[in-house]
């Protein structure tokens, strides 16, 4: 009986596994392919070719978008590491008026989807001036309510003596925040770090949006491009550019999983 | 040093019902004064009141002759110490100690100075650059200590400190604590709801219950004129013997079923009366003695002493404490015998009646 169920779970494990990894594993297959092999449907390719890869390179300009794409996550993550972590350090530690409702209404914004809110985001960054920027890019991601909602429940944690021990010492409010809050929630921040850079780095309608020259344009817009580019999308080449854009999302998963798993799994058994 | 005076001080949370009702009380400079009572009676708002954490909602609260009642905390130049100690697990020991020191404008060498100095007087030497989660419980309350002392705030607050340390420790901590504050010459405030600490510690004491203060005194002054029957039965262990008794003449009735002859010390006749008496006041009688008998239900030899618990009456019992290993078996019946000025009388309400003659006898027992 015991033996069945494992087996079972075993199995359907392998299943799911295999069905979320086949289009990974296809993509890496088909930009070692030439185009003919693609049209005929193979699964293996019969002589593994890099012209896929030097022509992707080729085409478009893409350590260019890779750059952009670098600053845009990496400028995207900080910023809500900066904006979450003040604004759930305020929820947590300083008492004022009006702040579990104002910390509701910050939760319930993300009931609101992204889309919804995007023309009158458009509009802002257009009136700022800030289109074909990394402005444009960047700030309007900057405040995330899931952001605050993760640190507000990881500091909620630290015990509330730590801080009145502060207080009676002295301390101010930002040194606590900095010398001892921030070096308490590691977990959480690298957590949240990975999860906004991920996010940014797979963006695809708002960079699409509010760029229109290659100048700050990110991976994945170039990554469109190419498909359209032809008459006949060069599925090879597209295929290699795509290998190259998850291989830092890739990367970034591996080293961040532990602290990942760890971050997720916070709160949820006390 | 400082003097911390509370006047007519009044805490409440929701607006309505006072947590802390009335609270007079001025504590003096260099004083080991503790605040004890059951869990919930309010001695920690009192403390975080005066620390500054929590806002008082009526009344005074003066420091050193300064009022300070909008005051933050870190301009009242205390420090505190906090139950589970409240120390930054990603620091090490030396971190933690001097952690705060900069807001007072001391220089380094000083703080460094100073962190030795507290390290040496509490053996944290050899800890300084380990973590909080690699020491001992004992090891972290010092760290605790430590921190409080480096400051050299004339007053120090403590919350229960010892309260996560086993039994053995405590003690030890008790007297290191004690000797601390006599070395340093500080205002110690400390919260407990240990009876024991209290009574070991304590240069005077205030018992407070339901957010109301019962009494204030030296431990000894409250041991032995507690009053109130809550000061009674709450300082001591085991505590006071209470009864109802009815008072009639020269006797005083239990239940209906228990006669004792009084001589001088009665309150007037016809009364109802709660009657109190230490458990160490009630010993075997003597030939000649005016004794009572009754049948032992419980006995616990604890080797330095016996505790008997015997049936006053059918629904009582009383607890009588015998120093010295004691064979005496459960069912037994014995002749036992209290002296008439050990007897405590008490209101039905619970109030202490005011009786001249018997305090006038017990305080002339305290000068022998």
């Amino acid at each position: 009986m015991n033996v069945l169920r494992t087996f079972l779970l075993y199995a359907l494990l392998i299943t799911c596994s295999v069905v979320m990894l086949f289009p990974i594993v296809y993509a890496f297959l088909i930009s070692f392919m030439s185009g003919a092999e693609v049209l005929q449907g193979h699964i293996w390719p019969q002589e593994f070719t890099t012209a896929n890869y030097v022509a992707a390179f080729r085409k478009v300009p893409l350590l260019e978008y890779l750059l952009n794409s670098f600053i845009v996550s990496f400028l995207v993550m900080l910023g809500q590491l900066i904006v979450s972590s003040l604004a759930a350090f305020a929820f947590v530690f300083l008492n004022f008026k009006g702040r579990d409702v104002l910390f509701f209404l910050c939760i319930a914004t993300m009931l609101i989807p992204w889309e919804a809110t995007m023309i009158p985001n458009f509009l802002t960054v257009q009136k700022l001036g800030w289109l074909n920027s990394y402005l444009g890019l960047t700030v309007p991601f900057f405040a995330l309510a899931f952001g605050i909602f993760l640190l507000r429940q990881h500091f909620k944690t630290i015990p509330l003596e730590l801080y009145e021990a502060a207080q009676v010492s002295g301390v101010s409010h930002f040194r606590f925040f900095w010398n001892i809050v921030l070096p308490l929630s590691k977990t959480s921040l690298i957590t949240l770090g990975i999860y906004s850079f991920l996010t940014t780095w797979n963006m695809y309608l708002w960079p699409l949006l509010v760029t229109n020259n290659d100048r700050v344009r990110t991976v994945q817009i170039g990554l469109k491009q190419m498909q359209t580019q032809e008459i006949s999308t060069e599925w090879g080449v597209v295929m290699a550019a795509v290998i190259v854009v998850i291989l830092p999302t890739l990367l970034l998963l591996f080293v961040g999983q532990k602290h990942l798993q760890k971050g997720l799994m916070q709160g949820a058994i006390k | 040093m400082a003097k911390v005076e509370l006047v007519h001080v009044c805490k409440s949370y929701n607006g309505k019902e006072d947590v802390i009702q009335d609270l007079s009380v001025s504590i003096e400079p260099g004083e080991f004064f503790v605040l004890v009572g059951p869990s919930g009676c309010g001695k920690s708002t009192i403390l975080r009141m005066i620390a500054g954490l929590e806002a008082i909602t009526s009344g005074e609260l003066l420091i050193g002759g300064i009022k300070v009642n909008g005051m933050p905390p870190s301009e009242r130049n205390l420090s505190m110490v906090f139950q589970n100690y409240a120390l930054y697990p990603h620091l090490t020991v030396e971190q933690n100690i001097t952690f705060g020191l900069h807001t007072k404008k001391i220089s380094k060498q000083e703080q460094k100075k100073r962190c030795l100095e507290a390290a040496e007087m509490l053996g944290l030497t050899d800890f300084l650059k380990l973590k909080p989660r690699q020491l001992s419980g004992g090891q972290r309350q010092r760290v605790a200590l430590a921190r409080a002392i480096v400051t050299h705030a004339p007053i120090c607050l403590m919350d229960e400190p010892l309260s996560n340390l086993d039994a053995k420790l405590r003690s030890k901590m008790r007297s290191e604590i004690r000797q601390l504050q006599r070395r340093l010459g500080i205002t110690m405030i400390y919260v407990t709801h240990d009876q024991v600490e209290a009574m070991t510690m304590a240069d005077r004491m205030m018992v407070l219950n339901e957010g109301r203060p019962q009494q204030i005194g030296a431990p000894l002054e409250i041991y032995n004129h507690p009053s109130n029957i809550f000061v009674a039965s709450f300082i001591g262990a085991p505590p006071m013997n209470l009864a109802k008794a009815k008072v009639l003449e020269s006797s005083l009735l239990f239940n209906s079923e228990r006669v004792m002859r009084l001589h001088h010390h009665l309150p007037s006749s016809q009364q109802q009366v709660i009657v109190g008496v230490r458990p160490e006041h009630i010993r075997l009688a003597d030939t000649g003695d005016e004794y009572f008998i009754a049948e032992v239900v419980n006995v616990e030899v604890l080797g330095t002493e016996t505790l008997i618990t015997f049936e006053l009456t059918k629904t009582e019992h009383w607890i009588a404490r015998w120093s010295g290993q004691w064979n005496v078996h459960v069912g037994e019946q014995v002749p036992l015998f209290i002296d008439e000025t050990a007897f405590i009388f008490f209101h039905e309400d619970g109030q202490r009646l005011n009786h001249p003659v018997s305090s006038y006898v017990a305080s002339g027992e305290e000068r022998k």
